[in-house]
């Protein structure tokens, strides 16, 4: 379970979440929306160590480092980007290889000195990583750069990096932004069956649909504070909800 | 996209492409090829141009590493280069030529780790301008530390190779120790890039961010390629310090740091044999245009920019655009295929 307790991000004078907490347990989903600008990816950001935060946060019972992005994903955090940020230079595989959370003989070590250690661990890294192109429908372009990918595959692979490593919980930013419909549904299929393998999902998105499908709970966030929160059906109903997505009146 | 090709499970991927490459065939060809230029060619001038071409591989293949695996923009390779020759000048004053190579391999990973650790929290523009100074700084150490480096950072009578009782005394023989120091400085770039280390190291390269939020240690990977490639700078060194059996300070400016820049961006950044034809044409084309006279300068720079302009992605690049359009060709042609089942282009993974 993710636990998030008071986490705040100022940049200079302006506070972008303002001690915002909330609880992930392990296989439901919580959605965190709100409008543009209320926080939403810099609260992600602040989990995954990449700005600066105060405030502390753990994942079963362990207290994750925040502002530490590698300690943070090795804690059993995975997160996907708002725009997807693969390596466009290396193949789809390979951009699933980097994340595997077994990183036995990926240096020098097995570079030089213990290479047959080193074709063992990546046979087995090269086995899991196609089981997870499989998963998101990519396995056909494993051997394709990631650059060569259309935008909603790039997502895809993206998930697919995310998932590789065995996180306890997955943060997506909009995961279903630039997709199709049939695309959206096929990201939304994804998400339930490893919600219901036991994963957390945390996710940011603007399209209430989706977010409606997928979520147990919702999280509304403006002006980076927490405004509201509970089941969809009674968020949807808060007034100050009501009003944050469509004003006054 | 040819669905009919992807997904026949026989010719299924179960390996990233860099490992279905033969970088290994490459460094033997590459032997081959050196070899006979070694039988063939006779005179002393030749066999000069042919170990100056080797060294500067040597130096460029470790440019490779820092620059085009890691990324590291830095112009500290020439003071490699020179803290290589000192070292190992030094070193060899009273034993033997292996000592000075060992000496000259260990102080100049040494010193690249502790100058790494010190600028570990700069990156791009202001890591180059830290490597500057460190160059400008060891130019100074060079002439000045009498003791490790001779008066004025001259050093003469240095020691030829030797191994095993047997003399590299000759231009030919140097030749000949040269190509297997290549031989070697290759094969370990290449089991470096048929490993997970260079997938990692251009993640880094490209994104250290989410490179970081994957659970890569990015701070360790850009450390170790830019010692690794400082080592293969100093190890150049002392072999040409040992070649020459003469180096002053001059030999290490900045002047040279800019022509390993040449010799990775001509021949092409994002190959291991990017530096190997760079080099070449680094060595080789300044005389080649010997007959031109006063106006040799102008000529090499209007060669170089029309070779960067030209082919961005290098010489390298050059072979493999035409490369793959020869391939593209034949998997196009229906006589060949004799149907639509040509694999998709668009699927080559160009490098």
């Amino acid at each position: 379970m993710l636990s998030a307790n008071g986490i705040t991000v100022r940049f200079g004078g302006v506070v972008a979440v303002d001690n915002v907490s909330f609880d992930v347990p392990d296989g439901t989903t919580l959605g965190l929306i709100g409008p543009n600008g209320s926080g939403k990816s810099t609260f992600l950001n602040a989990l995954t160590g990449v700005v600066p935060s105060t405030g502390t946060a753990s994942l079963d019972g362990r207290r994750l480092p925040l502002g530490k992005p590698r300690s943070t994903r090795r804690a059993g955090l995975a997160r996907t980007f708002q725009t997807p940020q693969n390596f466009g230079e290396l193949s789809c595989i390979e951009n699933v290889l980097l994340a595997d959370s077994d990183r036995r003989f990926t240096g020098l070590t097995g570079a030089w000195l213990a290479r047959p250690s080193m074709w063992r661990s990546e046979r087995a890294r090269w086995k899991r990583a196609l089981d997870h192109l499989e998963l998101v429908g990519l396995g056909a372009h494993a051997e394709q750069p990631a650059s060569l990918l259309s935008y909603g595959q790039q997502r895809m692979l993206e998930l697919a990096r995310s998932l590789v490593g065995t996180p306890s919980i997955l943060l997506l930013d909009e995961p279903s932004a630039g997709l199709n419909a049939t695309e959206t549904a096929e990201l939304g299929r994804i998400l339930l069956d490893v919600r219901d393998r036991g994963l957390a999902l945390l996710i940011v998105d603007h399209k209430i649909d989706f977010i409606d499908s997928l979520c147990d709970t919702i999280v509304v966030l403006q002006l980076g504070r927490v405004v509201a929160s509970g089941a969809p059906s009674e968020v949807w109903k808060d007034p100050v909800v009501v009003e944050a997505y469509l004003g006054e009146g | 996209m040819t669905p009919e090709v992807v997904s026949d499970p026989v010719s299924r991927v179960r390996r990233p492409p860099v490992y279905g490459r033969h970088q290994f065939l490459g460094v033997a060809g590459f032997i081959v090829f050196a070899s006979i230029l070694a039988t063939v060619l006779d005179s002393a001038y030749n066999y000069g141009l042919l170990s100056s071409w080797l060294t500067m591989s040597i130096l460029g293949l470790g440019f490779y590493l820092v620059f085009g695996l890691g990324g590291q923009f830095a112009f500290s390779q020439a003071a490699f280069f020179g803290l290589g020759a000192y070292s190992s000048a030094w070193a060899s004053r009273s034993t033997s030529f292996g000592w000075g190579l060992l000496a000259a391999i260990v102080i100049g990973a040494a010193v690249a780790l502790l100058f790494s650790l010190l600028v570990f929290r700069t990156n791009q523009f202001y890591f180059a301008i830290t490597t500057l100074a460190f160059s400008q700084i060891a130019l100074v150490v060079f002439r000045e530390f009498d003791a490790f480096t001779g008066s004025g950072g001259e050093v003469i009578g240095i020691r030829k190779p030797d191994a095993f009782g047997y003399q590299f005394n000759t231009d030919v023989r140097i030749v000949w120790l040269l190509i297997g120091a290549v031989g070697v400085a290759l094969f370990l770039v290449a089991m470096i890039e048929r490993s997970p280390l260079r997938r990692e190291a251009l993640a880094v390269h490209a994104q250290p961010t989410v490179a970081a939020t994957l659970g890569m240690p990015t701070g360790r990977l850009r450390l170790l390629m830019f010692v690794l490639g400082s080592s293969f700078a100093a190890v150049a060194g002392s072999l040409q310090a040992h070649r020459s059996g003469f180096i002053s300070t001059e030999g290490f400016s900045v002047a040279l740091a800019i022509d390993i820049f040449l010799i990775l961006l001509l021949g092409g950044v994002s190959s291991m044999w990017g530096p190997i034809v760079g080099a070449a044409f680094v060595v080789v084309a300044p005389e080649k245009l010997r007959f031109i006279g006063n106006y040799r300068g102008m000529v090499y720079g209007i060669l170089l920019i029309l070779v960067i302009v030209v082919f961005p992605k290098g010489l390298v690049g050059l072979f493999e655009t035409g490369w793959n359009r020869i391939r593209r060709r034949q998997s196009t042609d229906p006589e060949i295929l004799g149907d639509s089942s040509a694999p998709d282009p668009s699927l080559e993974v160009g490098r």
